[in-house]
């Protein structure tokens, strides 16, 4: 019997009145006299100030009016506005924007234009800027339509947070001043997609009801959300509805979750304060009572490792027994979150095969309507739709319990209970879906033979010498069974200066037809005899490798002058293409000018550091249709990192003129050479990225969305180009945090990850019991990147549900360092 | 800023009008005597009516001090046994009433006997006063989560004994 039935009937029973002259004599306690009482507001302090203020704003502009007021003729001679500059002020917005860039020719200055436009964006509002920013934009990328999606799981969503609120959206203000500056700056081509993408800055007002477990110490009463908000997804808060909401905090920080698209959900679930159901859950609508509950007991098994005792599992048992998909499957999904969960096999059976069934019976439906034997109206083929993905989520995830609670259920069970759906007889699920539950079903069977993974065996080419192993390689490469990408990539982890016995074959073989030989050279085996051989290639195309490896076989002044007679060249302005190529050139040959530790190249790196440089740059890309703007970009942020390298504390003064710079990457790279050449000024945005918030400090998450992800701006330039113990030790720092995508990026350098291999591999073992499902992804990832091993550690499962696959990893891990 | 027309006498006399009978059923919850809930909700107002400024969560304050003049009945007064077929519930002979609806009803009392003082309250307040936990929180100045756990384990209770009756 669920909550509701129960109250239901409890409310059936008529209560006991009170007397008739009950009413009567608590109102004849009234007293005779009547005084206007104030009303004690939150804000009543807020407009107590601001009255006289109000007040004072309301005389000087009466007085104001006053004075502008046409009074007769002659005044109106005075403020008469040049005829042409009324007319534009009078043009609709469409019209002006059109004139603004470019789309209409005109007589009118430009600057004039802009600031008439100016005056016109303010007053538009926030959603009408973000359509403007659309319209004009090359490639639109936001839209501030709601976009449908298929709701994150709830516990994954209080996995992620760190407590729960239900509140009162009192005021959602819609920060678009980024994309107001673009319009006018007219970068919405390049520079505003590139560093704004879809997100939109947001405050949010909440008035709170309650939290779990509790709410952080607030100044006030009232809770401000710092959201940053998908502009597919603005409509997701709205005045004066109420709102269940997952929340993190960082230091007076309180943010949603980040709503990443196809992936995740903000965890934010309306109330509807007349039914008082909660929408934007998994299945429908819940009660608020229920719905609370269950976040709160999903919170507990996820968080704290709550186990279920008497009434609380006799409470989901009974969910999970209902004929109710909402209760079935939010039982399930509690279940899910526990290790091991303490249900019999047979109770979620019987919810698999119940809903199996209804699954096929809307299947069969969703066919016969696109065959058109049954034609549906729009809406109800929509709500069919809806009805089958979540039967089919549901379905997955109801399997996903039965494969953690069949232990002891002999495989024949199972066999019987899958015969016919191992083969989606009844043609129920899509392709993928049939293919996982096989996969499934064949676990299950398996399950009774389970085996403990073992390490992989050690293989003949791992008992090889170095040099038995490149040597093997180069035969292999010889018979044609190997490529020759392949003996470069064994040579540059085994090869060393003192192998003089493979010159031969690369100066013979390989030696300039591969872009990476030269930096195989330069790094492995410099040699004075490659060096005929790299100026007769360096005579054809001036690269940064060729250079590197010419510095680097002792060459060391004519590979300086040769890279900066190649930054001195006057860029071809006629031709876009050749303009573009001769950029992308300059990259590498600025990075490798930082390596050489010669200060007096430092104007020559400087100068690309200067925005008016830069600036030029882009105009010229400009014409050419604006393609090459990301090189223009690259090729300040190189400078900023050569600088540092090259000009130790001299470039200090620079580095932090450049810290103040508007553009974040700027900003970031400034912060990062700051702190390799021992000066903390940049430290604070540094440790945003250490203490892996950056998907929740706005500024950066609505600048750098995507980009933060790939590990471009923090872990690629500490990894390869800045290393040093202090920014070797900010990175390990960041892995013990958190980590991300990103930091797969730092594990491709060979040398931090030999350098460090015994903290790290502690690092990624310690990582994988983290309660952030992103870093346990990253740190299972790495670990079988580093160690060749897999022990099939699932990342999706819940924090404390396979410590045994952990301890695995612990004793591999701990052995594996030993013998080393 | 004075808001005129809303006097905190005028906003207690619509407040009451509003949820007398739940003001009842509350007090009725403590002393477990319709007299004795009369006069606490009486008492209460008697201080409400004046009150100097208007609380903050007038409907929450109201509902406190309330129970507060219903726990000073039963201190002033010697606790009244809850008989087998009413407390707050109409025992009053309907003829369309069945037997079985009289007997569920005996059923509901027997069970809210095994409650807790505090679980029977909570779990009076939401079900028939209509009150929100965060109200009852306020009005009782206690975490929501305290409440919650109690109404849940008053219910809890009430549904294991009742399961037949259902």
């Amino acid at each position: 019997m669920k909550d509701k039935d129960l109250k239901s009937r409890l409310k059936s029973l008529r209560l006991r009145r009170p007397s008739s002259s009950y009413v009567d004599k608590v109102l004849a306690q009234k007293p005779e006299t009547v005084e206007a009482v104030a009303t004690r507001h939150w804000y009543g302090r807020r407009i107590w100030i601001y009255a006289p203020i109000a007040a004072a704003v309301l005389l000087f502009s009466v007085i104001g009016l006053m004075h502008w007021l046409p009074r007769g003729p002659e005044h109106m001679e005075v403020v008469q506005v040049p005829p042409e500059l009324a007319e534009l002020a009078q043009m609709p917005v469409e019209k002006l924007l059109e004139i603004h860039f470019g789309k209409i020719e005109t007589s009118f200055d430009s600057s004039v234009v802009a600031a008439t436009v100016k005056v016109a964006l303010d007053k538009l509002s926030a959603r009408e800027i973000l359509d403007i920013g659309n319209k004009y934009s090359r490639q639109p990328r936001i839209s501030a339509r709601r976009a449908a999606y298929h709701p994150t799981a709830v516990s994954q969503v209080v996995e992620a947070s760190e407590f729960v609120v239900r509140g009162r959206v009192e005021q959602v203000i819609l920060d678009v001043s980024d994309i107001k500056a673009a319009i006018l700056e007219k970068e919405l081509d390049n520079h505003w997609f590139e560093h704004h993408g879809a997100m939109v800055k947001a405050e949010v007002q909440l008035e709170v009801f309650e939290a779990y477990p509790s709410l952080p110490a607030l100044d006030s009463e009232k809770l401000r959300l710092w959201p940053v908000l998908h502009t597919r997804r603005l409509d997701v808060f709205e005045n004066g509805k109420e709102y269940l909401i997952a929340l993190q905090q960082d230091g007076d920080i309180i943010w949603m979750l980040p709503f990443i698209w196809g992936r995740y959900a903000e965890g934010v679930y309306p109330v509807d304060a007349n039914t008082g159901m909660v929408s934007g859950l998994r299945n429908g609508t819940m009660p608020l009572d229920d719905a609370w509950l269950f976040i709160m007991d999903l919170y507990d098994a996820v968080h704290k490792g709550v186990e279920p005792a008497g009434e609380v599992l006799e409470y989901w048992l009974a969910k999970l027994q209902s004929e109710d998909l909402t209760d079935c499957w939010t039982a399930v999904e509690y279940f899910n979150t526990l290790q091991p969960p303490p249900v019999e096999p047979q109770l979620v059976i019987d919810a698999v095969v119940h809903y199996y069934d209804a699954l096929d019976k809307n299947s069969r439906l969703m066919m016969a309507q696109a065959e058109g034997e049954i034609p549906l109206v729009e809406k109800n083929w929509k709500a069919l739709q809806r009805d089958v993905w979540r039967q089919s989520t549901f379905f997955d995830e109801a399997t996903d319990l039965l494969s953690r609670v069949t232990d002891e259920l002999p495989a024949g069970q199972i066999q019987a209970l899958f015969e016919e759906d191992l083969a989606d007889s009844k043609g129920v699920l899509s392709e993928q879906a049939a293919r996982e539950l096989r996969s499934k079903v064949v676990r299950l069977l398996h399950k009774e033979h389970k085996e403990v993974h073992k390490p992989k065996a050690i293989t003949k080419q791992e008992v090889m010498s170095r040099k038995e192993k490149i040597q093997s390689m180069i035969d292999r490469y010889r018979k044609g069974e190997k490529s020759i990408g392949a003996v470069i990539s064994v040579m540059r982890k085994h090869l060393r200066a003192e192998d003089k016995e493979f010159v031969p074959f690369l100066l013979c073989e390989i030696v300039t037809a591969r872009w990476d030989v030269p930096v195989l050279i330069a790094e492995r085996i410099p040699d004075p005899c490659f060096v005929p051989v790299l100026r007769q290639a360096l005579e054809k195309e001036v690269t940064g490798t060729l250079l590197a490896a010419l510095f680097a076989c002792g060459e060391e002044e004519e590979a300086i002058e040769m890279a900066v007679t190649e930054l001195d060249k006057l860029l071809d302005e006629e031709n876009g293409q050749m303009f573009g190529e001769h950029l992308y050139k300059l990259l590498p040959v600025i990075r490798f000018l930082g390596t050489t530790e010669d200060e007096s190249v430092l104007p020559v790196i400087e100068n690309f550091t200067r925005e008016d440089v830069i600036d030029t740059l882009r105009e010229t890309d400009a014409r050419f249709g604006g393609q090459y703007a990301f090189i223009v970009n690259k090729l300040q942020q190189d400078a900023v990192l050569a600088l540092a390298r090259i000009g130790g504390e001299s470039a200090i003064p620079r580095l932090k003129e450049l810290y103040e710079s508007d553009d974040i990457h700027i900003r970031i790279l400034a912060a990062l050479s700051l702190y390799y050449l021992g000066d903390d000024t940049g430290y604070e945005l540094l440790s945003y990225f250490v203490n892996n918030t950056h998907r929740s400090v706005p500024e950066i998450e609505a600048r750098w969305h995507v980009d933060l992800a790939g590990g471009y701006a923090f872990q690629a330039p500490i990894a390869t180009y800045l290393r040093s113990p202090r920014t070797d030790a900010l990175l390990l720092e960041k892995l013990r945090h958190g980590l991300d995508s990103g930091d797969t990026y730092a594990f491709g350098i060979s040398s931090f990850v030999e350098d460090y291999k015994g903290q790290i591999l502690a690092i990624l073992v310690h990582q994988l019991s983290s309660r952030d499902r992103t870093t346990r992804k990253y740190a299972n990832e790495i670990l079988k990147r580093l160690t060749g091993q897999d022990f099939r550690f699932e990342p999706d499962r819940f924090v404390g549900q396979q410590d045994e696959v952990i301890e695995q990893w612990r004793s591999y891990v701990d052995n594996y360092l030993n013998e080393q | 800023m004075v808001q005129a027309e809303d006097t905190i006498v005028t906003s207690l006399e619509n407040l009451f009008r509003k949820y007398s009978l739940e003001l009842f059923i509350s007090a009725l919850a403590v002393t477990g005597c319709p007299e004795r809930a009369e006069d606490a909700v009486q008492e209460a107002f008697y201080r409400l009516f004046r009150l100097e400024h208007k609380p903050q969560h007038l409907k929450a304050y109201v509902f406190r001090c309330v129970r507060n003049a219903a726990l000073d009945q039963l201190e002033r007064n010697r606790p009244v046994e809850i008989k087998d077929d009413e407390f707050i519930f109409d025992s009053s002979e309907r003829p369309a009433e069945t037997a079985e609806r009289n007997e569920f009803r005996q059923e509901v009392v027997q069970a809210m006997k095994t409650l807790s003082d505090d679980e029977r309250e909570i779990v009076i307040s939401h079900v028939y006063a209509d009150l929100s936990f965060r109200k009852i929180a306020k009005a009782r100045e206690m975490s929501i989560n305290t409440i919650w756990s109690w109404y849940r384990r008053g219910m809890e209770k009430l549904r294991r004994q009742l399961e037949t009756k259902l």
